[in-house]
């Protein structure tokens, strides 16, 4: 495992570099844009002063719905904008947006015009309903044993007594990610680089779901992978776990 | 290196797609190339993994007469694939086998052999299995993680045909006694004679300790004994006041100890939920209304109450038949089977205990597993 490994095991919330770089990014392009009296970026303030002439923009919801969208520009060049709220889903994005760094265009240099227009249209979809703290509490990981747990920590998210689905958005959802493997991919991908857990969650379990009942002959056509195994060695694997390997 | 697609990093395709299948899906892909053989077979991999799989009910699997039977371990995931339109898929087959208790993947089983009854365990994902001649003595009250130290340990008490004979083999007391599985000393004496009560009772794991409902049937009524597994001592909870008679069942919904009670004649299941665990006061969380596709109650029923996934999932079992319904009253499935005895839960392990190659007797892929 690399060096930002969570200790517990599971990976990183975020990926270093590429937020430092969407952070330089937006910082040079923002730079040349018209200029901002507040440039001491180098603290990022959760609560800025408001004696400056431009308002800071502050992570709330209601805020955010005034703010100008914020503009992606994908690996082809073209733009997409994307609204606040929505881009609120996006930690990476957040986090931008938190420290002021939002207001330029902002590169995502591994994800194509067509990949992230898909990605801003879940974002908008589930914006209005995103809670950051739910999603917080679903992310932690189930930590390995020996464990200490006390009374209050919660490892499952709360079990919901009126219709966990009011907005339709499981449906929705089923019809978004019917995708080709390809396009499945490289959505994965893209909400990896810019940390959106909900959309991550749903493309790798569509993925996985994908893949229970296949052959292992069949999940290597799917994924491109060569069978790097000599006929026996794969026999004697088989032979193992033969259970696994019925119907 | 071989990624699962040319642009997909190690990273999601092993943390965030194959620590998410069934053992049985897992084992498959180990034999997709090596790269993914070696990165899923890494202790840290399989822990999280273990972590990451969900609690369900075991059914009662049993086959055959009592002198020919095979036990299926079949659990309530429909995940995994329906042998049939409502038949679900058995994990493993076991010959001359009857099961008694289950902590995460490991269950313990006993043998049907009169001559030589004794107990076993096994872990039905990685296909081990041992005997565990050691505890001979004694039957199987519970079996629980010790979280300090990360043995599985059972709790034991002497069986009770020689206790009452005076029969005690030489050197053992009665009362309550733990055993570490893997261990080569004898199971330790720990006191609690008085805890003969609750030995043969269902029990659950919450938190560190061991739950066994007393009931109202109970001379103490309305308490909850419960055993800390750290402290190894036991003492007495308050369980909610339930309104009448029913079928009640302990478990965790949320991380908070939760008590679900069936009345059968208003067919309405009361959901209580020990919100202050301190001061032991318990909250009717709501009532689930039985829907109409299930029978009137006429005294030959089965109903388990248990979370998983963050789903409360409701089991009515009458006949050969199991109705799952959700918390809203709602049928959501209907399965052929039956509910096993005691609530037992499964969460799969591909985790390599230990233990295992340590008892004498250790077999993995071999009899009794079919």
């Amino acid at each position: 495992m690399d060096s930002t490994a969570d200790p517990k095991g599971k990976r990183p919330l975020y990926q270093e570099d590429g937020l430092a770089y969407a952070r330089a990014a937006a910082a040079a392009a923002s730079a040349t844009a018209a200029a901002a009296p507040d440039e001491e970026e180098a603290k990022p303030k959760p609560k800025p002063s408001s004696s400056s002439e431009e308002a800071k923009p502050e992570p709330e919801a209601e805020d955010q719905a005034e703010m100008p969208p914020l503009v992606l520009v994908a690996e082809d060049g073209v733009e997409v904008s994307i609204s606040r709220r929505a881009a609120r889903m996006s930690h990476m994005l957040r986090l931008l947006m938190e420290d002021s760094c939002a207001d330029g265009p902002i590169p995502a240099p591994n994800v194509h015009s067509d990949i992230l227009d898909l990605v801003v249209q879940y974002c908008e979809k589930h914006g209005p309903y995103y809670d950051p703290e739910a999603s917080e509490r679903a992310r932690n990981p189930f930590p390995p044993f020996p464990v200490e747990l006390t009374p209050t920590v919660s490892s499952i998210k709360p079990v919901t007594y009126v219709d966990p689905d009011p907005h339709g958005l499981k449906d929705w959802d089923k019809d978004f990610i019917s995708l080709d493997n390809s396009t499945l991919f490289e959505v994965i991908l893209a909400a990896n680089y810019l940390n959106i857990e909900d959309l991550l969650d749903l493309g790798t379990t569509t993925v996985a779901d994908m893949m229970r009942g296949k052959k292992p002959e069949e999940i290597r056509e799917i994924f491109e992978i060569e069978n790097d195994y000599t006929p026996e060695q794969e026999a004697e694997l088989r032979k193992e776990n033969a259970w696994a390997f019925e119907d | 290196m071989a990624p699962l697609h040319p642009g997909l990093p190690d990273e999601i395709a092993i943390w965030e797609i194959l620590i998410r299948l069934d053992p049985k899906a897992l084992l498959r892909c180990r034999a997709v190339c090596r790269d993914w053989l070696r990165a899923t077979s890494t202790r840290e991999f399989l822990v999280v993994h273990h972590g990451r799989q969900p609690t369900l009910p075991l059914l009662n699997g049993y086959n055959g007469d009592v002198d020919d039977q095979t036990l299926d371990i079949i659990s309530l995931d429909h995940q995994t694939g329906l042998v049939a339109a409502d038949q679900l898929q058995s994990i493993a087959r076991l010959d001359g086998m009857h099961l008694l208790r289950s902590c995460d993947g490991l269950l313990i089983l006993c043998t049907n052999n009169i001559d030589d009854r004794h107990y076993a365990i096994c872990n039905p994902a990685t296909r081990q299995y041992a005997p565990l001649r050691q505890i001979d003595d004694f039957e199987v009250s519970g079996m629980y993680l010790h979280r300090s130290t990360g043995e599985y340990r059972l709790l034991l008490y002497p069986c009770p045909a020689k206790v009452r004979n005076a029969e005690l083999p030489h050197g053992l007391h009665d009362g309550c006694h733990v055993f570490t599985l893997g261990s080569c000393e004898p199971p330790r004496h720990i006191g609690w004679p008085e805890a003969r009560e609750v030995m043969f009772e269902a029990n659950m794991l919450f938190h560190g300790s061991l739950l066994w409902y007393m009931g109202p049937e109970n001379i103490k009524k309305d308490i909850i004994r419960v055993f800390d597994t750290t402290a190894e001592s036991f003492r007495h909870m308050q369980a909610p006041v339930l309104p009448g008679p029913g079928e009640t069942n302990l478990f965790e919904m949320d991380g908070m100890l939760t008590m679900a009670s069936c009345n059968y004649a208003a067919a309405v299941i009361g959901i209580w939920v020990l919100q202050d665990y301190e001061n032991e006061i318990w909250t009717l969380k709501c009532q689930i209304r039985l829907p109409a596709e299930v029978p009137k109650f006429d005294g030959d029923w089965d109903v388990l109450v248990t979370c998983s996934d963050e789903a409360v999932l409701v089991l009515v079992a009458f006949g050969y038949k199991i109705l799952q319904i959700d918390i809203d009253g709602k049928l959501v499935a209907t399965f052929h089977g039956r509910l096993s005895h005691e609530p037992l839960r499964l969460k799969q392990s591909l985790v390599l205990h230990t233990f295992f190659p340590a008892l004498e007797g250790y077999v993995v892929n071999d009899l009794p597993f079919m």
